[in-house]
């Protein structure tokens, strides 16, 4: 059962999440264009200084830092363009594997190991089927002990891990 | 076209950098009327903006210049739907921000190579 289950729709925390959403959905398109001018600003500085500089070292720093962030942004952006896709035929294995891109780029897991074995076939909505996926490991990740591997297993539409199991 | 002043002037640089010529405006308005003095081989333009969007100025593109082709720029996760369909309807292509140089060079050499 996913968070938004977890509480009755009209219920406090329900509202809390969706305004948060919301919030979320605005703040990406609003640090989008910054993102664009301090990442491409920052490349095209590295080009006019001399490679070794003290001056170029701090701009490549800047822009390395610049692309981690717009990757996060990025990956949070897919996962909400894919929430309006509609219903098709997709793999649970690749879904599961995105899930975990996902979770990894965002959140802060770099001690926790991520597998996926298996696989299967099965007619459903793309963004309700990785929502429910990055619930599952969010879950997961805050009930593992530091350094723990995460293990998703597909099969016949189900995905389990650590004894629970998600049902597509 | 952006009407953010840092998205269009970058925009323009790296393009300039890359051999093209290329015009920076404001707004739909501003593109609108210079398309009208002068011949464009491309358009490039942001989603959202004041007055006239990047998806209104494609359909008005679409019946004064229907052979110019127009990318569309976007943070992404305004108007997803509209902007999808902008596209099905023939932007010659869509680029997310935050962008690259290389996915912007791309996007604009493929645009301009299937035109």
């Amino acid at each position: 059962m996913g968070i938004i289950e977890r509480v009755a729709p009209d219920a406090p925390e329900a509202r809390a999440l969706q305004t948060l959403g919301l919030l979320t959905r605005g703040a990406l398109h609003q640090i989008s264009n910054p993102l664009v001018g301090l990442v491409g600003s920052a490349e095209l500085a590295l080009s006019d200084t001399e490679p070794g500089t003290k001056l170029n070292d701090r701009i490549a720093l800047t822009h390395r830092t610049g692309l981690e962030i717009a990757e996060i942004v990025r990956a949070l952006q897919a996962f909400i363009r894919l929430q309006d896709e509609p219903e098709r035929e997709l793999s649970l294995g690749a879904a599961a594997a995105d899930a975990i891109a996902l979770v990894s780029r965002v959140l802060p897991v770099h001690d926790t190991e991520f597998s996926v074995s298996g696989d299967a076939t099965v007619v459903a909505s793309p963004g309700e089927t990785q929502r429910r996926l990055v619930e599952l490991l969010v879950d997961e990740v805050n009930r593992a002990e530091r350094g723990a591997t995460i293990e998703l297993e597909v099969r016949d539409g189900v995905v389990t891990t650590g004894g629970r199991e998600l049902r597509l | 076209m952006d009407d953010e002043p840092a998205v269009r002037n970058l925009t323009v640089e790296i393009l300039r950098r890359s051999g093209y010529n290329p015009h920076g405006v404001p707004t739909a308005r501003h593109a609108l009327d210079l398309l009208e003095e002068e011949q464009f081989d491309l358009v490039v333009s942001d989603v959202v903006m004041p007055e006239m969007t990047g998806v209104e100025l494609l359909y008005e593109l679409g019946r004064r210049q229907p052979d110019l082709p127009v990318i569309l720029m976007t943070g992404g996760s305004k108007e997803p739907e509209r902007t999808t369909k902008a596209v099905e309807l023939g932007a010659a292509g869509l680029l997310y921000k935050p962008f690259s140089h290389a996915e912007l060079n791309e996007i604009v050499a493929s645009a301009l190579e299937s035109d």
